[in-house]
C-alpha cells in the first residue's frame, strides 16, 4: 500500500471529506483545555498539540452513557446509532489502548454492545509523535512514537505536509478515495523516518519488562505497596486519564415511573469500589487498592489477555496530585525483585 | 453487518409467583419467580447466579437456589440491606422485575460425579448449596453420586432458611442432613454447636469425597481448618465467592479477586485455585 | 535545605517523632512530592522550596485511619498547612499533643496545573531560577516567565505564609505579599451580571470529570462517606451531568465555609484546571464578613460554622 500526501492547507478539506461519511472526533481547543470532541463543519483540530490530558478514551466509552431507558411498557435499549465513528489525531498510545479495551468489551463470550455499536466500522487516523515528551513511556510497553499498532492510518507530520500510511484495509479504502491526496515521494518517505529515528532515540533506552509480572507477584506483601501508597489521595485522577482503565458503575436514575440505566466511569481507587452489602470490604486501605491498579495492569491483565494492560502514555505520571510516578515504582520492582 | 446478538445488559421480564418471610428478623425473604414469556427460560445448573434488575432502583447478584431440576419457577433468597434489596423486599405477587443470567461458573458436579459429597453451610449462604442438594438428589441424578452429607448452621432457629424443607430432608435416607444452632433454645431437639465445631464431630470421610462450603467469612477461616484435619486436599474443597457486582459478566472491573473474575471465573472456586490468589477473600 | 535536614535531626531526637511528614524532590521538573519518614536518619531526603505545594495536613487523618495507636507525627508546614492543621485540631480530629507542628517560610508555590497550563501541553526538561524570574527548558523551546505566572492563586492573595501556630519555625518568617484585599477576585468576578457568573461556572463545570481529586487533597473532606457516595437517599448523580457537577461542588463549598484556609490544593489537584477556589473564596470572604472568623489562627476560638454567637447577623431568620 503507498504512503499518500497532503498538502497542510488542505487538511480542512481532507476533514470535510472523511466528515462525510463519519463522524469525526477529533482534537479541539476550548477554553484552554484541549479534547477530542466531534468536529463541527468548519471547525478547527489543534493536532499539533502533544498529548491531551483526557484520552480519546471517551468516544467509543463516553463517561456517562444512556445503556436503557424504562417506562411503564418495559426496558429499551440506547445504543448509538449515528455515523461510523473517526478518530483523527489519536497518538499512537491511544490507538493501542483501543485494541486493549477490545479484548474486554468485544470478548467472545459477552460482548457490550454500547462499546461494539461505537466501535464497530469505526477508523483511527493516529498521528505520529515527532516530540515525545519526557513523561511518555510509550516505549516501555511495546510502543512507540511512531507505533501503527491499532491504527487504520499512520500520519506523520514532516513539516509542509502530513504522510498518510495506510495500516489497515479500511484504511487504504478510505485513502483511496481521497482526490486531494497525493502520493509521497521517495524524499518524504526519508524525512518521515528521521523524524522517526529522532522521535525514537529522544525516548533513551526502555528497561526490559520481561519479568515485572513475576516480579510483582513475588512482591505481594511487600513494604513497597505501604510506601508507594502511603502519599495518595485515592482520587481518580489516573484511572480517568488513562486509556486503558475501563471500570464503570450501573445507576438507575427516575423520575416518575420513567427513567434511564446508565453506565459511568468508576474507580478502583474509590473506597466504596468494593465495599459490600454486609460491610466487609476486602480492599479496606489506600494500600489495597493502589496494589488492585498496578497489579491489575501489569500482572492480571497479562494473565488474562497476554499483554501489559498501560500502554505507558504518561498521563497518570504528569497527572497525579502527588506526584505517584509508575515509572519509578516499575524500577523499585525490578530492582528489589532481583536483588531478592 | 453487525450480527445481531442478545443484549447481554438487557434484563428479562419475571413475575412474582410466590413470596414469603423466612427469618424471624424478616431481613430474609424467598421469592419464586416465573418467566413472563415462556420462549425467555433459560437452562441453569447449581452454583450459578442471577442479576434481579428494578428499574429505578438498579440491579444485584442472588444466588439460585431452585435446582433446574424443579420446573415453573426460579427460587431466590434476599438479605435486605440497601436500595435493590429493600425494593425486591417491598415487591408484591404478580409483580414483574428484570433478571439477566445465568451467570458465573457451577458446582463441579461432574468432577464428583460418582464421588461422596459433603455440603457445609451457615446462615443465608445456603441458597445455591439448596439448588446443589436438590439437584443431586433428583432421581434422575441421585444414583451418580455415593453418599450426600449436608451440614448447616445458624444462629437460631428463627434464621434458618428453607427450615421446613430441611426438617423434611433429614426423614429422608438418600440425604444425611445435620441441623445446628449456635446456643440452646427452648424447643430445639438437635445439634447445638457452631459449624467448624460440628463438622468436627461429625467427622465426614474425606475418602473419595468433595466439600462444598459456604458461610460467613468467619464460619470458613475456622471450618477449612477441620476439614484439613479430616483429610480433604484443597482441590476438593470448594466454595462460592461473594463481591460487590455490577455488570455480571466480566467488563465493569469491580469483583476480581487477583485475575480472577468472581463473575466470570467463579463464583464457584476450589481452595487449590484460591490459594494461588495472593488477595484476601 | 541543610539548616532543615539539621534542624529536622534534631527535632526528631527532642520529641521522639515516630513519624515526619515532609516533602521531598518529586520525579518531574519543578515537583516536589510527599515523604513519610519514620527515622532521622531518612531526614536528608527532605527539601522545601516553591516546588512543595502539597498540603500535608490531610495526611494526618491518615495516620488515624491506620488503626492501632496514634503516633507522634512532626509535619513540616507552610502558612496554610499549619492553619489546616490547627483547624483539625480544633475540630477534634487529631490531638494537640500529638502533632508537632514545623513552621518552614513560604514565599509562594508552584500550581502544576498553572504550570502545564503555560505549557501548552508541552513538558519542561529543566528550568533555572534568577531572582523572581524563571527559564523553562523543553525539546526545542525556552520559556521565560515571572515565577508569580506559575505561583498558585491561592499564594498571590495570601496574608499567612508563616504557620501561626507552630512547635518549631525553621529559617526566617517569609514576608508576606503585599495583599489590600485578598478578595479583589472574588469582588472584581462579582461585579458581572448573574447571567455572566452562571454562563463562567458552567463553562468551567462543565470540564468536571467527578476524579475528586480536588475533595481527596483537602484536609477537610474527611467525611467517611461523602454525600457524594450515599445511594440512600442519592443527593447527587455520580456521572459528570452538569447539574448533578455543579451541586457537588456547591455542596461541598458550603461543607467547607468556614473550615478551609485557601492552601489552593484542590486547585492544584485538578486535572482540567477548573477555577475550583472561586465559589469557596466567595464563601470565605462571607464568613469573615458575618462571623468575623478566620479558620486556623489558633487553638481556642471555635470556628464559626460551629459555634453560636448572639451577635451573630440573621437577617434571613426571624
Amino acid at each position: 500500500m503507498e504512503t499518500y500526501k497532503l498538502q497542510k492547507g488542505n487538511l480542512g478539506h481532507f476533514l470535510q471529506k472523511l466528515g462525510e461519511e463519519f463522524a469525526v472526533y477529533a482534537p479541539v481547543e476550548s477554553d484552554g483545555v484541549v479534547a477530542f470532541v466531534e468536529l463541527m463543519p468548519e471547525q478547527e483540530s489543534t493536532l499539533d498539540f502533544p498529548r491531551t490530558d483526557k484520552p480519546p478514551k471517551d468516544v467509543f466509552y463516553p463517561q456517562t452513557e444512556v445503556m436503557l431507558r424504562y417506562d411503564k411498557d418495559g426496558m429499551h435499549s440506547a445504543e448509538y446509532k449515528g455515523k461510523p465513528i473517526a478518530i483523527f489525531g489519536a497518538r499512537p498510545c491511544d490507538a493501542k489502548s483501543f485494541l486493549l479495551l477490545e479484548r474486554v468489551f468485544i470478548d467472545p463470550k459477552y460482548e457490550d454492545p454500547y462499546w461494539a455499536a461505537r466501535r464497530n466500522n469505526a477508523l483511527v487516523f493516529s498521528l505520529a509523535c515527532n516530540d515525545p515528551l519526557p513523561s511518555c513511556f510509550c516505549n516501555w510497553l511495546d510502543g512507540g512514537p511512531f507505533s501503527n499498532t491499532g491504527s487504520d492510518v499512520l500520519i506523520t507530520d514532516i513539516g509542509d505536509a502530513y504522510l498518510f500510511e495506510p495500516v489497515s484495509e479500511s484504511g487504504e479504502r478510505f485513502l483511496s478515495s481521497v482526490d486531494l491526496l497525493q502520493i509521497s515521494t521517495e524524499k518524504d518517505i526519508e524525512k518521515a523516518q528521521s523524524a522517526k529515528e529522532r522521535a525514537e532515540s529522544s525516548m533513551g533506552a526502555p528497561p526490559q519488562l520481561d519479568s515485572l509480572k513475576e516480579s510483582l507477584d513475588a512482591l505481594w506483601d511487600s513494604p513497597l505497596w505501604d510506601e508507594v501508597s502511603s502519599k495518595c489521595l485515592g482520587c481518580a485522577a489516573c484511572t480517568y486519564s488513562c486509556p486503558t482503565c475501563y471500570c464503570f458503575d450501573i445507576q438507575d436514575e427516575s423520575r416518575r415511573g420513567k427513567g434511564v440505566r446508565i453506565r459511568l466511569w468508576d474507580t478502583c481507587q474509590s473506597p466504596l469500589f468494593t465495599k459490600e452489602g454486609s460491610g466487609h470490604n476486602p480492599r479496606p486501605t489506600q494500600k489495597h487498592r493502589l496494589r488492585q491498579r498496578f497489579m491489575h495492569k501489569f500482572s492480571y491483565f497479562v494473565e488474562k489477555e497476554g499483554e501489559f494492560g498501560c500502554v505507558g502514555c504518561g498521563r497518570c505520571v504528569s497527572l497525579c496530585p502527588v506526584n505517584i510516578d509508575i515509572r519509578g515504582f516499575i524500577n523499585e520492582v525490578l530492582k528489589t525483585a532481583q536483588g531478592q | 453487518m453487525r450480527q445481531m446478538v442478545k443484549n447481554v445488559y438487557m434484563p428479562i421480564p419475571l413475575r412474582v409467583k410466590k413470596i414469603w418471610v423466612e427469618s424471624d428478623d424478616k431481613t430474609l425473604r424467598t421469592f419464586d419467580l416465573e418467566f413472563v414469556n415462556e420462549a425467555d427460560a433459560f437452562d441453569y445448573m447449581p452454583g450459578q447466579f442471577c442479576q434481579l434488575s428494578i428499574p429505578g432502583k438498579g440491579e444485584a447478584p442472588f444466588g439460585i437456589a431452585s435446582s433446574p431440576t424443579e420446573k415453573g419457577f426460579l427460587r431466590f433468597t434476599v438479605n435486605r440491606v440497601r436500595v435493590v434489596t429493600t425494593a425486591l423486599h417491598y415487591l408484591e405477587e404478580g409483580e414483574v422485575i428484570g433478571i439477566r443470567g445465568p451467570l458465573g461458573n457451577c458446582y463441579p458436579v461432574e468432577e464428583f460425579r460418582g464421588k461422596n459429597v459433603v455440603i457445609v453451610s451457615g446462615g443465608f449462604a445456603l441458597t445455591t448449596l439448596r439448588s446443589l442438594a436438590v439437584y443431586l438428589c433428583d432421581p434422575a441424578n441421585r444414583g451418580d453420586y455415593g453418599d450426600i452429607t449436608l451440614i448447616y448452621g445458624a444462629r437460631r432457629p428463627g434464621l434458618m432458611i428453607y427450615r421446613e424443607e430441611l426438617e423434611e430432608w433429614e426423614k429422608k435416607d438418600d440425604i444425611s442432613v445435620h441441623l445446628t444452632i449456635d446456643e440452646q433454645v427452648k424447643g430445639w431437639d438437635k445439634l447445638v454447636g457452631f459449624v467448624p465445631t460440628v463438622t468436627k464431630e461429625i467427622a465426614p470421610s474425606s475418602e473419595d469425597a468433595w466439600v462444598m462450603l459456604c458461610g460467613p467469612p468467619i464460619m470458613i477461616q475456622y471450618t477449612l481448618p477441620v476439614l484439613t484435619e479430616l483429610g480433604f486436599p484443597p482441590e476438593r474443597i470448594y466454595t462460592s465467592l461473594e463481591r460487590r457486582m455490577k455488570c455480571g459478566i466480566g467488563k465493569c472491573g469491580r469483583c476480581n479477586i487477583g485475575p480472577k473474575y468472581v463473575c466470570l471465573d467463579g463464583p464457584v472456586f476450589s481452595f487449590a485455585e484460591l490459594e494461588k490468589i495472593p488477595e484476601e477473600i | 535545605m541543610d539548616e532543615l535536614v539539621e534542624k529536622i535531626k534534631k527535632i526528631f531526637a527532642e520529641e521522639k517523632l515516630e513519624l515526619l511528614i515532609g516533602y521531598t524532590k518529586g520525579t518531574l521538573p519543578l515537583r516536589a512530592t510527599p515523604i513519610f519518614i519514620e527515622s532521622a536518619d531518612d531526614a536528608d531526603k527532605l527539601i522545601f522550596d516553591f516546588t512543595c505545594h502539597n498540603n500535608l495536613a490531610k495526611y494526618l487523618l491518615d495516620e488515624k485511619k491506620r488503626g492501632g495507636d496514634i503516633r507522634k507525627v512532626g509535619i513540616i508546614a507552610k502558612g496554610c498547612d499549619a492553619r489546616a492543621v490547627v483547624q483539625l485540631v480544633v475540630e477534634g480530629q487529631f490531638e494537640r499533643e500529638k502533632v508537632v507542628i514545623i513552621g518552614v517560610p513560604c514565599e509562594g508555590v508552584i500550581d502544576p496545573g498553572k504550570l502545564r497550563k503555560k505549557l501548552n501541553g508541552r513538558e519542561i526538561k529543566n528550568f533555572e531560577i534568577n531572582g523572581d524570574r524563571t527559564t523553562l527548558f523543553g525539546n526545542g523551546f525556552e520559556l521565560e516567565l515571572d515565577m508569580s505566572e506559575l505561583f498558585s492563586d491561592s499564594c498571590l492573595s495570601c496574608r499567612y505564609p508563616n504557620a501561626p501556630q507552630y512547635d518549631y519555625f525553621i529559617g526566617e518568617p517569609a514576608e508576606p505579599i503585599r495583599v489590600r484585599n485578598e478578595y479583589a477576585s472574588v469582588d472584581e468576578f462579582e461585579k458581572k451580571s448573574p447571567d455572566e457568573r452562571w454562563t463562567y461556572f458552567e463553562r468551567e463545570y462543565s470540564k468536571c470529570i467527578r476524579c475528586y481529586a480536588c475533595r481527596n487533597a483537602c484536609p477537610f473532606c474527611y467525611c467517611e462517606e461523602c454525600f457524594v457516595d450515599r445511594s440512600t437517599p442519592r443527593w447527587t448523580g455520580k456521572g459528570n451531568d452538569l447539574s448533578d457537577t455543579i451541586i457537588f461542588h456547591i455542596v461541598r463549598v458550603l461543607h467547607t465555609a468556614g473550615r478551609c484556609v485557601d492552601c489552593g490544593a484542590c486547585a492544584a489537584a485538578c486535572p482540567l484546571n477548573i477555577d475550583i477556589r472561586m465559589l469557596g473564596k466567595r464563601v470565605e470572604k462571607e464568613v469573615k464578613e458575618r462571623f468575623g472568623f478566620t479558620a486556623g489562627l489558633d487553638f481556642e476560638t471555635k470556628p464559626a460554622m460551629a459555634a453560636f454567637n448572639e451577635n451573630d447577623k440573621e437577617e434571613f431568620i426571624m
